[in-house]
């Protein structure tokens, strides 16, 4: 699931020294019902969530959001709080105060979906993504999934991104690099724009894209 | 977002399946070319083609970098020559035809259509004159290709054109008979015709059709094919209807690419966007070809029967899938059975399993007809004759086009092959029963009357 930039109200000067804006993130083992607890520990605590982003990794619940407290709740309150909702274990929590200017702005390129797929050995995805920072292009999200083949045969990986490709990289150049740094290695690479998987996989066409990398 | 099963899907039709734009055709009106000078006719035409086609092979280039898409093919089309060619005579014709050939090499395309005549009804004299320079045209051009209505469900089958077309194509033949009577590889013969065809040998922008028309052919039999053979691996309990299903989401899907890439590449030279085909054209190649989805369908041997079944399922699902993911469908739409250009189908042919009959049968429910179909080189002209008719009744009656490519091999009998390779691939040589038994009916001439079921004022 991607996330969601939303109702961001743009603080003044003045505001930012007393910044009630978190990015919260929390990571324990999985079990029913804890969304409904952590977002209600972070209403009662007095905070409006702005962006949130929940999956479930090998066992492992993992919530990543962003929330403003407009009742001036410090870092460690919210902290206290959210630590208190987890009875079975300790989860692992980070509350990060975030500042408006430090937020990102929205990526400028086009949008663009990597695929991996092959077999899997370290290492694959720092040779990746450090090809893609070479050409500043910006990784939305990633996912890598690792398919146990059993104790004779190697086992897979896929990775699926979603990139934001800067409208004057050469995407020839950068699928013939990734192509070569990834030769040796049993993995086949794909970056495609996004407008191919939701032409074929959406029912709506896609919209007609002004700008696209050369 | 999409699904990673979506991405990984999609991903798999570029990398496993073939999956490309099979052809993008760029249709030309060259009425404005027009000169009663032949010389000035010449010229007007290669500054138009180069004027309007310029920027075609680049921008087809530059959108598939883009996107990561192959197309295989990029082609042009011009207004029908014989209802514009004006008192043109025959060395006319083929100084034009030179002309063409020389335009269309200038902007990187392999080939041209429209040296077309539409004669359905009736041969004009410049129609006449066009059709008797076609041996020369095709046999000492590269890249022009012709096209002859003789037929349509509302004015009926013309038989003179016909029988002018069994001569014509045997000439042609024989003026090419160093190169296995290629010539006729790039005559196409149609019942219903239709103006929007991207497809050679059958192209021409049909009047009414605008100035500068892009037309897509869709992705070819690879992605099919595959997608049968994953369904029948994952489902042991695999039921005909499900078997449609997933043809119609592969053609869906196929349809998408092939729209997103011709509307890109219309807009890039400035052309409108005309429709997609949603035919499956295969190719020599193997793993490309109708004749293996008819085998993954489980018709061990094609020609077999159940095949003539098992083409219309894949052809009204093929239309289905592409009819939703497009509101621009056009051209033939459905399933090739070239046997020459497919693989499977050349060897199910010299297996013996695949005859002329079965193939008309089988183009009685999918598109074209008897196409690059090889006959013995001693094939008389009535006889020629008399099979296309043949085919053009299964298009008129059935309201549908049907076509035919046929190629009497100089020096070939049944069971001989002969190789082109590229695109037009190989094809053993099919026999014929009863060769010369039809001339006391095609020699009658004149016109077989429109079905009655045609008349719908």
């Amino acid at each position: 699931m991607g996330i969601i930039y939303g109702k961001i109200r743009l603080l003044e000067a003045t505001d930012l020294k007393n910044t009630t804006r978190y990015a919260i993130t929390v990571v324990c083992e999985d079990r029913v019902g804890l969304v409904g607890r952590f977002t209600g520990a972070i209403t009662a605590l007095g905070g409006n969530i702005e962006v949130l982003d929940q999956n479930v990794r090998l066992g492992y619940f993992v919530i990543t959001l962003m929330a403003t407290f407009d009742n001036g709740a410090t870092a460690e309150a919210v902290h206290m709080g959210l630590e208190k909702i987890d009875d079975a274990g300790k989860p692992a929590i980070s509350v990060l105060p975030r500042r408006d200017t430090s937020i990102p702005p929205a990526g400028h390129g086009a949008p663009f979906v990597l695929a991996m797929a092959g077999i899997d050995v370290p290492g694959n995805f720092s040779m990746v993504t450090t090809c893609l920072a070479k050409y500043d292009i910006n990784v939305e999200s990633l996912a890598c999934r690792t398919d146990a083949q059993g104790p004779l045969k190697e086992d897979r990986f896929t990775i699926i991104g979603e990139l934001t490709v800067p409208h004057n990289v050469d995407v020839k150049a950068v699928r013939l690099e990734l192509t070569e740094i990834l030769a040796d290695r049993k993995v086949k690479v794909t970056l495609m724009h996004s407008d191919i998987f939701d032409a074929t996989n959406r029912i709506p066409m896609p919209k007609h894209e002004t700008e696209m990398p050369s | 977002m999409n699904r990673n099963e979506d991405i990984l899907s999609t991903v798999r039709m570029f990398q496993e399946e073939n999956l490309d734009v099979r052809t993008v055709t760029l249709g030309i009106n060259i009425t404005d070319c027009v000169s009663s000078d032949v010389s000035k006719f010449c010229q007007n035409l290669i500054d138009k083609v180069k004027r309007v086609a310029g920027s075609l092979v680049p921008v087809c280039e530059r959108i598939s970098e883009r996107y990561g898409i192959p197309v295989v093919n990029k082609r042009l089309a011009i207004s029908p020559l014989g209802a514009i060619g004006g008192k043109t005579d025959e060395p006319g014709f083929i100084q034009l035809a030179h002309a063409l050939d020389h335009a269309a090499e200038s902007v990187g395309v392999d080939l041209l259509g429209g040296f077309t005549a539409l004669v359905q009804k009736g041969t004009t004299p410049t129609e006449a004159r066009l059709m008797e320079s076609l041996p020369q045209v095709l046999s000492r051009t590269d890249r022009i290709c012709a096209s002859i209505n003789v037929a349509t469900s509302k004015a009926g089958i013309n038989m003179d054109a016909i029988l002018q077309l069994g001569r014509i194509i045997k000439l042609a033949a024989e003026k090419s008979a160093d190169m296995g009577g290629f010539a006729c590889a790039k005559l196409c013969v149609f019942a219903n015709m239709p103006e929007d065809n991207p497809f050679m040998a059958g192209a021409y922008l049909g009047f009414g059709q605008g100035e500068a028309v892009v037309n897509v052919g869709i992705s070819g039999p690879g992605v099919v094919k595959r997608a049968i053979e994953r369904l029948r691996s994952t489902n042991p309990d695999l039921d005909l209807q499900m078997l449609a299903s997933e043809i119609k989401q592969t053609a869906f899907r196929v349809t998408r690419v092939g729209e997103l890439l011709g509307r890109e590449v219309a807009r890039g030279i400035g052309a409108a966007f005309g429709g997609i085909d949603l035919s499956l054209a295969p190719t020599p190649r193997v793993g490309d070809s109708v004749g293996e989805i008819l085998q993954a369908m489980g018709i061990r041997e094609i020609g077999a029967p159940g095949s003539t079944a098992a083409v219309a399922l894949l052809n009204d699902a093929v239309k289905k899938g592409g009819l939703f993911a497009s509101s621009s469908v056009g051209g033939m739409s459905g399933a090739f059975i070239p046997v020459a250009e497919d693989s499977a189908l050349a060897h199910a042919a010299a297996k013996g399993t695949l005859s002329i009959e079965k193939l008309e049968a089988m183009t009685s429910v999918c598109s074209v007809g008897l196409d690059m179909v090889c006959i013995p080189g001693d094939t008389d002209a009535d006889t020629i004759s008399a099979l296309i008719a043949d085919e053009m009744a299964i298009g008129v009656i059935n309201n549908k086009t049907t076509a035919t490519r046929l190629i009497p091999v100089p020096g070939k009998k049944p069971g001989d092959w002969v190789h082109w390779g590229g695109l037009f691939g190989a094809s053993p040589i099919m026999a014929i029963r009863a060769p010369g038994a039809s001339s006391g009916f095609v020699q009658c001439g004149g016109r077989i009357p429109a079905p009655v079921h045609s008349f719908k004022n």
